[in-house]
């Protein structure tokens, strides 16, 4: 590294130029290697059941221009005739507040637990905290017992507020973690100017937060989205109740034969969780950017 | 703003802390406080014969751990959360430190498109994965095999997922692609977070950019690395959704690929001709919550002690 630190001329530019090409293709090339196992589920979802069965889904491109070798029908008959309709609107019924609740109940209290000050302060935050270590196994069956007595059990309430539960030790952590960091002159000006918790938090902090708050968001989503085994131990399978997951992975054990429909399925259950992603990036990066300039 | 009331002198009831924190304090209380104690003192119980249950202090613990039935399964079952866990910490925390690193690039164009691309997999559910990957790696029709002999490897081929003694890997390394995007998500934010300045001073005074790299950017992120580190060992007793769906709650072939998470499955619910049993499995959710927070209390007196957290 001397000598092309000494040496700035061609060879450094050489090396700078090959470097760049270097990267591009790793990066090229892992991307495609990750992507190819769904980018072929992709494809097969359009195809006829027949041609599934007799050629690899690769064989397309040689002639994608061929439109007799595309259809949507695997899509039709799985939204009508397997009900996959009424449980995409089940799982955004069940994900979106499932999302928004934890997040707001999970920044107040981190803003509490950086910026104010109470007796036991410390030992509670690492008591709420340390239940991140809780495996969820251990709060299936006494919630559901709750539920049962309480009549929550296969209601939207009671899996909004169980993934509530299950999703604030981890919310509470990464938002303390981004609160806390925040300039303590920022705070404490606008406390000097009068400012209440309540106007520091919504007007300060909650803005600022942006980044800690959309990689949380994300995450949460997908977990809900995703998760099977919440949603049967609370909603249960019947049709009308079941999220989108539970319903594909009922179709997978009874319709192994059927496996051309469950294609098309798995990219209606992946069509929201790229939305919320795509429109979660922006932020993501931009309120990063943001926080950074103003130090 | 000119909202200072005269009470601010007095030290008034801190109404405050509690509409901030009471909602949390509620939730918890119900989903995690609650259900822990209730588990813990499940597991302490036995069904009586007369119906109902009866205490039995730590015995369900001793059979878990020494029974001549039960221990080998527990046993088993750990080890392989291990391997999981293992896994996990050398293929996909590298593998997404790497790809932070590259997307990190400011002379790479189309960072967001390839971003994306990597995260794609995270998207999709568990049923979707193992359903993808049963159709690549089938001996039958699989496509996984069909490339090997086309690049005259054919020999190397082999049912992955059904042999005792690869299924746990395969699955493993089926995880990792599907995760390695949450790593290299937080791993990107924190390369991101780290001032430019700081960055072009480096280069400036002649390094390269393996050094920046490891002398300044890595210690700078080491607090997300203790984050993603935790993470995957919490995540790892979690795993339980993957080999469920591809080899079912047995967890075949023969156990090999049975962790903690299937174990307790079977053994609460129960599975085919085995019943449920609440309390034992309260006692192996029991021994989790322990083994977990042994490993999180390690890495807290352990590690985070020891590193240094640099003020950006």
């Amino acid at each position: 590294m001397n000598t092309s630190a000494s040496l700035p001329g061609t060879g450094y530019a050489l090396r700078k130029a090959l470097s760049k090409t270097t990267l591009r293709t790793a990066v090229l090339i892992i991307c495609f290697v990750w992507t190819l196992p769904s980018l072929g589920l992709f494809i097969s979802s359009f195809r006829p059941e027949n041609d599934i069965r007799a050629s690899g889904w690769w064989t397309v491109l040689e002639t994608p221009f061929e439109f007799t070798q595309w259809t949507l029908a695997n899509y039709e008959k799985v939204i009508t005739a397997n009900g996959l309709g009424q449980t995409f609107i089940n799982s955004l019924i069940v994900t979106i507040p499932a999302t928004v609740i934890p997040i707001t109940i999970a920044a107040f209290a981190a803003y509490a637990f950086a910026w104010m000050d109470f007796w036991g302060r410390d030992v509670f935050f690492a008591l709420i905290v340390g239940l991140i270590v809780m495996p969820l196994q251990m709060a299936l069956i006494p919630v559901l017992r709750l539920y049962t007595s309480s009549g929550l059990n296969g209601t939207f309430l009671g899996i909004w507020l169980a993934h509530t539960g299950f999703g604030l030790p981890l919310a509470v952590y990464l938002l303390y973690n981004f609160i806390a960091q925040l300039p303590r002159d920022l705070i404490e000006a606008a406390k000097v100017d009068g400012a209440s918790h309540f106007q520091i938090f919504t007007g300060i902090v909650l803005r600022l937060s942006t980044p800690a708050v959309a990689s949380f968001a994300v995450f949460q989503f997908l977990w809900v989205w995703n998760d099977l085994l919440v949603a049967l131990v609370f909603l249960g399978t019947s049709p009308s109740a079941s999220t989108m997951t539970a319903r594909l992975s009922e179709l997978v054990g009874s319709r192994g034969q059927d496996w051309h429909l469950l294609t098309s399925g798995a990219f209606l259950s992946m069509v929201v969780p790229l939305v919320v992603f795509f429109a979660l990036q922006r932020y993501f990066v931009r309120g990063i950017l943001a926080g950074s300039v103003k130090e | 703003m000119e909202k200072k009331t005269p009470s601010r002198r007095r030290k008034p009831f801190p109404t405050h802390i509690i509409v901030f924190l009471a909602p949390a304090t509620i939730i918890y209380t119900v989903f995690m406080i609650y259900p822990l104690l209730d588990s813990l003192r499940l597991s302490l119980y036995a069904p009586a014969a007369s119906g109902g249950e009866m205490f039995v202090g730590l015995q369900n613990y001793i059979t878990l751990l020494t029974d001549e039935l039960w221990s080998p399964r527990f046993w088993g079952a750990l080890r392989h959360n291990f391997v999981f866990f293992a896994i996990h910490i050398l293929v996909q925390n590298p593998v997404g430190l790497l790809l932070a690193a590259l997307l990190s690039s400011r002379r790479l164009r189309w960072r967001a498109t390839y971003r994306t691309l990597l995260f794609t997999p995270t998207m999709l559910s568990f049923v979707i994965v193992g359903f993808i990957w049963q159709l690549i790696l089938s001996p039958l029709w699989g496509i996984a095999g069909t490339i090997l002999h086309t690049v005259g490897m054919g020999q190397f081929f082999k049912p992955w997922l059904g042999l005792e003694s690869t299924a746990l890997v395969t699955l493993s390394l089926i995880s990792v692609w599907q995760f390695v995007g949450i790593p290299m998500m937080l791993f990107y934010a924190a390369l991101l977070a780290i001032p430019d300045e700081l960055i072009e001073a480096a280069y400036v005074d002649g390094a390269t950019g393996w050094t920046v790299f490891w002398r300044i950017k890595f210690p700078l992120i080491l607090p997300t690395v203790g984050i993603v580190t935790i993470l995957t060992y919490v995540g790892n007793f979690n795993a339980f959704d993957l080999i469920y769906t591809t080899q079912s709650a047995l967890a075949g072939p023969n156990f090999s690929t049975d962790i903690l998470g299937t174990f307790f499955y079977r053994t609460f619910f129960g599975f085919q001709l085995q019943l449920g049993n609440p309390t034992m499995g309260a006692t192996i959710a029991g021994m989790m919550f322990l083994i977990i927070l042994l490993g999180v209390l390690l890495y807290l007196f352990g590690w985070q002690r020891r590193i240094q957290v640099y003020e950006i």
